[in-house]
C-alpha cells in the first residue's frame, strides 16, 4: 500500500507509476503497473492512494472530510492520528544511529547505514513539527477550524512516515481480503 | 610687543589626508575596504557581508541575535555614508537617547584615525573649529563634505512628533522591535520616522546613492507587532525585489579569520559560557529569537521527545534494524508481514527546500501470545476484519503494529 503526498509533484508521479515499462538503472524493464485502488481500467497492483481529501480511501478513513473545504483539515486529522500512534507506543523505531555500536554495523551495506541515519533524522524532524498558538497558548485555527502546522526545519521524513502510517490505517479498514491472522495470534485481535 | 599677525587656517585637510577621486571611486564600491582605510577596522567575514548588504540595499531588516556585532557595523555604515557621499544626512535612532550616547557615540573615540579625523568639521566660518555638537535634544557630527550624522532624542512618548519636519538621506533605527513595544514607539516609527527619509539624494534609483533605511534588532516571537513587518520584508525578498533584504546572524557566526588581537574572531568574540547561561535562563523559543536571530511563530511542539524515545525504546527492546527491501528483510517471506509506503515527493530546489522522502512501515501481528494468555482469553478468532474496526475505535488496543519497523530512503 502506498500513500503519495499530492504536494511537491505527487500528481505527476502517479501517472508514471501506471506505466508497464519503467527505466530502472538505465534499463527498460517490464513492470506491473501501480494504480489507484479505485481504478478498474488498468490491470495492476491496486495499492496507490493520494494524500488528498478527494481520494476515496482517505474519505473512507475520515468520513467527515467530505464536508471539509481545505486540505488543512486532512493535515490536522493525519497529524493527530500519527501523534496518537506515537504517544501510545504503537510504532517502533530503530535506535538512533549514534547510539548504535560499531560492531553491530559490521557487514552493513552503505545504504543500510544511510537508512539508519535517515531514520534518526526522522525522529529529529518530527520533534520540529509545531502547531501555532496564540498568546494564551490556545491553538491558532485556520478558517476551516484546523490547527496550523509548520516546521522549524525540513519535514519531508516526518510527512513520509506519517503517510506510511496513514497507508497502514487505510489498509486496516478492509484488510480481510488479504491479511489473515494465524490461529496462534488470533487472540491479539480482540477488542477491549 | 608682538605685532598682530593674520594666521590663515585652511579648512582643507592636509594633502596626505585628503580623499582622492580614485580612492572615492574604489571605496564607494567596497565599503569593507573603506572601513579599514578610514577606521582601521578589520571586519570579520560575516560582518563584512552585513556591511555590504547595508551599503547596497535601500531597505534592510537585520534580525541578528545578540553579540553578533550589529552596532559597530551600524556605526561604520553611518560614518562611511557621511565620509564618502557628499551632503548626506544620516539619522540615528535608538530606543532612548542615553542608550545611543553610550552604545553608538563611544565609537567616535574608539576609531578615530587621522584620515577620519581629517574629514570631520564644518565649512562655516563661525564654527570652523568645531565638528561635534552635543545639544540636549540632539547630538551631531559634521563632516567637511557637508554630510552629517545626527542622533536626536526620539521622544517616542509623543510618537516622535518632535521629529516632524526632519529630513535625512539615511536612517538607522536600532532595536526597532523594542521601540515598537514601548509606548508610542510603533506609531513613532510608522507615522514619523519612515517618512523622514525623504531628503533629496543624488540618484534615487541607484543602490548606493539612493536613500536607505536600516532596522536592526534581535528577532522576536511571532506575537510581536513587528512580525508583520518582518513577513512583509520576507515576502519582498522572495519576490526578488532588490530594494529589500532581511537577514539574521547569530552569536555562532564568527569565522576563524584572525582579528586585530591575533586570535581568531571566533575565539575573540564568541563567549560560549555566557551564551550557555543565556540559553539556560531563557525559553527555547526566546533563545532562538534573541540568541540565534530567528523570528519565531508562537507555537507548541506537536510531538514530544518522550514519544520518539518511547518508539526507540521499543526498537531497542526488539533489536529493530533498518530494512532496505523485502528481499533483504529477515521477515520478508512471512505472509503476514505487510509493508506500507509513505511518499513525500518534492523537487529539491535549494539547500533549504524540502527533499523528497520515502519511508516504509512494516506491520505484522505481534507474536506475544503465551499459552497462559490463551487460556485466559478463551475462544480464538481466526480473522480480523471486524476486530480491526474495533481497534480503530479504541486505539489503546491497537497492538497489531507492535512490531513495526521503518526504513527510509532518499
Amino acid at each position: 500500500m502506498i500513500v503519495l503526498d499530492l504536494g511537491g509533484g505527487g500528481q505527476w508521479i502517479a501517472p508514471e507509476l501506471r506505466k508497464s515499462k519503467q527505466l530502472i538503472r538505465g534499463i527498460q524493464v517490464e513492470t506491473t503497473p501501480i494504480v489507484f485502488r479505485s481504478s478498474s481500467t488498468i490491470e495492476g497492483h491496486l495499492i496507490l492512494c493520494l494524500f488528498s481529501r478527494g481520494d476515496e480511501d482517505i474519505k473512507k478513513l475520515w468520513p467527515d472530510l467530505k464536508h471539509a473545504h481545505g486540505d488543512d483539515v486532512l493535515k490536522d486529522a493525519a497529524n493527530t492520528m500519527f501523534q496518537t500512534a506515537l504517544s501510545k507506543g504503537m510504532i517502533g523505531l530503530p535506535i538512533p544511529h549514534h547510539e548504535r555500536a560499531r560492531e553491530e554495523m559490521i557487514g552493513w551495506v552503505e545504504e543500510k547505514v544511510w537508512a539508519s541515519k535517515l531514520l534518526t533524522l526522522f525522529g529529529l524532524q518530527t520533534l520540529k513539527v509545531q502547531a501555532e498558538t496564540d498568546e494564551q497558548g490556545n491553538w491558532k485555527l485556520t478558517k476551516n477550524n484546523s490547527r496550523r502546522f509548520f516546521s522549524t526545519d525540513k519535514d519531508d521524513f516526518h510527512d513520509a512516515g506519517r503517510n506510511a502510517y496513514v497507508a497502514f490505517r487505510i489498509w486496516l479498514l478492509d484488510c480481510d481480503a488479504g491479511w489473515s491472522v494465524n490461529e496462534r495470534d488470533a487472540a491479539l485481535c480482540r477488542s477491549r | 610687543m608682538i605685532p598682530p599677525v593674520n594666521i590663515l587656517i585652511s579648512t582643507d585637510p592636509p594633502k596626505h589626508l585628503r580623499i582622492t577621486q580614485t580612492m572615492l571611486e574604489n571605496l564607494l564600491w567596497d565599503p569593507v575596504m573603506a572601513a579599514w582605510v578610514f577606521f582601521k577596522i578589520k571586519l570579520d567575514a560575516f560582518q563584512a557581508v552585513r556591511l555590504r548588504i547595508y551599503w547596497l540595499t535601500p531597505d534592510v531588516e537585520d534580525h541578528s541575535g545578540f553579540t553578533s556585532g550589529k552596532t559597530i557595523v551600524d556605526w561604520v555604515w553611518c560614518n562611511l555614508s557621511a565620509v564618502l557621499l557628499y551632503d548626506c544626512h544620516i539619522g540615528v535612532i535608538f530606543q532612548t537617547f542615553q542608550i545611543g550616547k553610550d552604545n553608538f557615540w563611544q565609537y567616535y573615540k574608539e576609531f578615530s584615525t587621522p584620515l577620519f579625523r581629517a574629514q570631520l568639521g564644518l565649512m562655516e566660518e563661525e564654527v570652523r573649529e568645531k565638528s561635534q555638537f552635543k545639544e540636549p535634544g540632539c547630538w551631531k557630527q559634521h563632516f567637511k563634505n557637508r554630510s552629517m550624522v545626527a542622533m536626536p532624542a526620539p521622544g517616542f512618548l509623543q510618537e516622535a512628533r518632535n521629529l516632524a519636519g526632519w529630513r535625512v538621506n539615511r536612517l538607522l533605527i536600532d532595536e526597532w522591535t523594542k521601540i515598537m513595544m514601548s509606548a508610542g514607539g510603533a506609531e513613532g516609527i510608522q507615522k514619523q520616522l519612515l517618512g523622514r527619509v525623504t531628503r533629496p539624494c543624488y540618484n534615487a534609483n541607484h543602490p548606493v546613492w539612493c536613500n536607505n533605511v536600516v532596522r536592526s534588532a534581535t528577532a522576536e516571537l511571532g506575537n510581536h507587532p513587528g512580525f508583520r513587518v518582518h513577513r512583509e520584508y520576507e515576502r519582498e525578498v522572495k519576490r526578488g525585489n532588490p530594494d529589500y533584504w532581511t537577514f539574521g546572524f547569530s552569536y555562532e557566526n564568527y569565522s576563524n579569520l584572525r582579528c586585530h588581537t591575533g586570535k581568531t574572531f571566533k575565539d575573540q568574540y564568541r563567549d560560549e559560557k555566557r551564551l550557555r547561561t543565556l540559553k539556560l535562563s531563557n525559553t527555547p523559543e526566546k533563545f532562538r529569537a534573541e540568541g540565534l536571530g530567528l523570528w519565531q511563530k508562537q507555537s507548541k511542539g506537536w510531538y514530544t521527545s518522550e514519544m520518539i524515545e518511547a518508539g526507540q525504546a521499543l526498537g531497542r527492546q526488539r533489536k529493530l534494524e533498518p530494512i532496505l527491501s523485502r528481499a533483504t528483510d529477515p521477515l520478508g517471506k512471512d505472509p503476514e508481514v505487510r509493508y506500507f509506503l509513505g511518499v513525500d515527493p518534492a523537487p529539491s530546489q535549494g539547500q533549504r527546500s524540502d527533499e523528497g522522502a520515502i519511508m516504509v512501515l512494516r506491520a505484522r501481528p505481534a507474536p506475544w501470545r503465551t499459552p497462559a494468555i490463551s487460556r485466559a482469553i478463551g475462544p480464538r478468532t481466526s480473522s480480523m476484519p471486524g476486530r480491526s474496526r474495533a481497534w480503530m475505535r479504541k486505539p489503546g488496543a491497537g497492538c497489531c503494529t507492535k512490531s513495526t519497523r521503518t526504513s527510509g530512503f532518499r
